[in-house]
């Protein structure tokens, strides 16, 4: 298993496009979250501010790892890769822990790291305007700590999707289409808006708001708990289709 | 214990059946050609033994076990498969060194085995930039990298100009002397005969021969074919098949008549009164037997 981790972290540093679509993840806390915070909340940005880069930083993330994990498996297939890949594992279980666990740690690698550029960034910007920023307050912690979560089960999910759907393109875009539109759609169509939050996007947010004081810790849990059930479930569907399928 | 053993292997896609109660057996060092037209359900029968496909029923072991249990596959087995594919945005070198990492070989091989396959010079270029003949030698590296006893190649030639094919052969020879069993796949008997010591045959996902090169060869020279011309082509294959022989008539309005000595034809021609223009032995190839035996017991096999 230590050496199917090995080499997937290899694929990830050897495919370009990986590279540079996390190169982007990096910087774009600096490039769009940043200023359209503080555009927004000019001038009375306060400590809480950095609470809203965090936040806007995973939006965009979450997508990114998202497509990165249905890539790496996904791509596999598209590329034919899979088949030397299965010939020195051919235990297909094995193949597949490896693809969800590198995703997950590619997904909490980027949002830690996405979220010390936004923080670092958001900290010196604040303090050119007088605010100071206590990084090691709980708010900040609770709420980095919920990107980190967040962004591991989408790259996690992303993985379980690639192995399920294996045709790379339509996989991509039914994920595209169902986190942009569908979660929105479904509550409207059935007409009842409350249907949102049960939804994994919706579940996102209630857990990136873990540290406002209206919506609780409590409920944040709930979604944790539920956002974690929805990830285990699409990787268990992944398995079983993983261990049945042909390879051509 | 028998290396590579397939025991009523049988595999349906649908409504098609590509592999039908196929079982034949591997010896250990010798080179096995397995062969048997387009479609005849090779690739299939060589997928399931890598544990790529599942069969609808029976079974392919290596050295008595399922390929999904080999406890070190990369070092037992090593594989060419048809369009073998990589990404094409990596490097050789780091196509090889992930495979090499995943089954636990040391940086090492992967240099030896780039040498070997003489993609040295090459190593650091993006595999989207190869040719067809330089895929297929990284394809081979890749399979060489464990250095494992036994070699399944699909249809290497693939693609290969004769400079490549004649690379092939050379390096199918050399590690068949180093002992290590092969099982290489082909449509064209001729292609391998050179250098296969045993072949498979089937069609339409069957066996239909089984044996040393040498059996087949021996063979193609006891089976006769003898050509006549004659004024009516047609009326002339119906009578000689109403004699229970088997006729083809050719597009230039030849008739050859095959599996039959030449005095049983000229007895033949001679009861159904023909009037000859021509008659002659015809110089029987392996590529004619192998087509013989893969056409004429079931019909078309495409
Ligand atoms: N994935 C698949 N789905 C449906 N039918 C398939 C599939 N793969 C193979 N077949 C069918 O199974 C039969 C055997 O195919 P296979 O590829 O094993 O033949 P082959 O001997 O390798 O032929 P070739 O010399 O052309 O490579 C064919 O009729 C083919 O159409
Ligand atoms: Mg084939």
């Amino acid at each position: 298993m230590n050496a199917l981790l090995r080499a997937e972290a290899r694929k990830m540093l050897t495919t370009r496009s990986t590279i540079l679509v996390a190169g982007f993840a990096l910087l774009y806390p600096v490039l769009s979250v940043l200023p359209a915070v503080f555009a927004r909340n000019e001038p009375a940005v306060d400590e809480s501010s950095i609470l809203e880069v965090l936040r806007g930083g995973a939006d965009v993330l979450t997508l990114i790892v998202l497509v990165l994990g249905i890539l790496a498996v996904a791509g596999e297939h598209r590329h034919g890769t899979i088949v030397p890949t299965l010939l020195v594992s051919p235990r297909r279980g094995r193949f597949v822990a490896a693809k969800l666990a590198s995703q997950a740690a590619l997904g909490a690698t980027l949002a830690v790291a996405a979220s010390a550029v936004g923080l670092i960034t958001g900290t010196v910007y604040l303090a050119s305007r007088d605010v100071s920023v206590d990084l090691l307050s709980g708010d900040v912690l609770l709420t980095a700590s919920a990107v980190a979560l967040v962004v591991t089960l989408y790259a996690f999910m992303g993985a379980a999707v690639g192995a399920l759907v294996k045709n790379q393109t339509a996989a991509v875009a039914g994920a595209l289409i169902w986190v942009l539109t569908v979660e929105n759609a479904i509550p409207l169509v059935l007409r009842n808006p409350g249907l949102k939050r049960w939804m994994p996007g919706g579940l996102s947010d209630r857990l990136l708001q873990a540290a406002d004081p209206f919506a609780g810790t409590g409920n944040a849990w709930l979604a944790l708990a539920m956002l974690t059930g929805v990830a285990v479930l699409l990787a268990g569907v992944a398995f079983v289709r993983t261990e049945t399928a042909d390879v051509h | 214990m028998e290396p590579i053993l397939i025991e009523k292997l049988t595999k349906r896609y649908g409504p098609v059946l590509a592999v039908d109660d196929l079982s034949f057996s591997v010896p250990a060092g010798r080179v096995t050609g397995f062969l048997g037209p387009n479609g005849a359900g090779k690739t299939t029968t060589l997928r399931i033994l890598l544990g790529l496909v599942h069969p609808t029923s029976g079974s392919a072991t290596i050295n008595g076990v399922a390929y999904a249990d080999l406890t070190y596959p990369a070092r037992t087995v090593g594989a060419v498969l048809e369009a073998t594919s990589f990404h094409p945005g990596r490097r050789a070198r780091d196509h090889l060194l992930i495979l090499a990492t995943a089954a636990g070989i040391g940086q090492s091989r992967v240099e030896q085995t780039l040498e070997r396959v003489g993609l040295a010079s090459a190593a650091d270029r993006r595999v989207g930039g190869f040719s067809l003949g330089m895929r297929q030698r990284l394809g081979l590296a890749a399979a060489l990298l464990g250095e494992p006893e036994i070699l399944v190649l699909d249809e290497p030639t693939n693609g290969l100009d004769p400079d490549g094919v004649r690379w092939l052969r050379g390096m199918l020879r050399q590690l068949a002397s180093e002992g290590r069993t092969v099982l290489v796949s082909s449509h064209l008997l001729s292609e391998v005969a050179q250098t296969v010591d045993d072949v498979v045959i089937i069609a339409n996902g069957r066996l239909v021969a089984h044996g040393p090169i040498a059996d087949v060869a021996r063979q193609a020279a006891s089976r006769f074919a003898v050509l006549l011309r004659t004024p009516d082509p047609a009326e002339a294959q119906r009578a000689l098949m109403a004699a229970d022989l088997e006729v083809n008539l050719e597009n230039d309005g030849a008739l050859v008549v095959s599996g039959a000595t030449p005095d049983a034809v000229g007895r033949a021609v001679a009861k159904a009164g023909l009037t000859l223009y021509e008659m002659r032995s015809l110089d029987r190839t392996l590529e004619d037997v192998f087509l013989d035996l893969t056409t004429t017991r079931e019909g078309s096999t495409l």
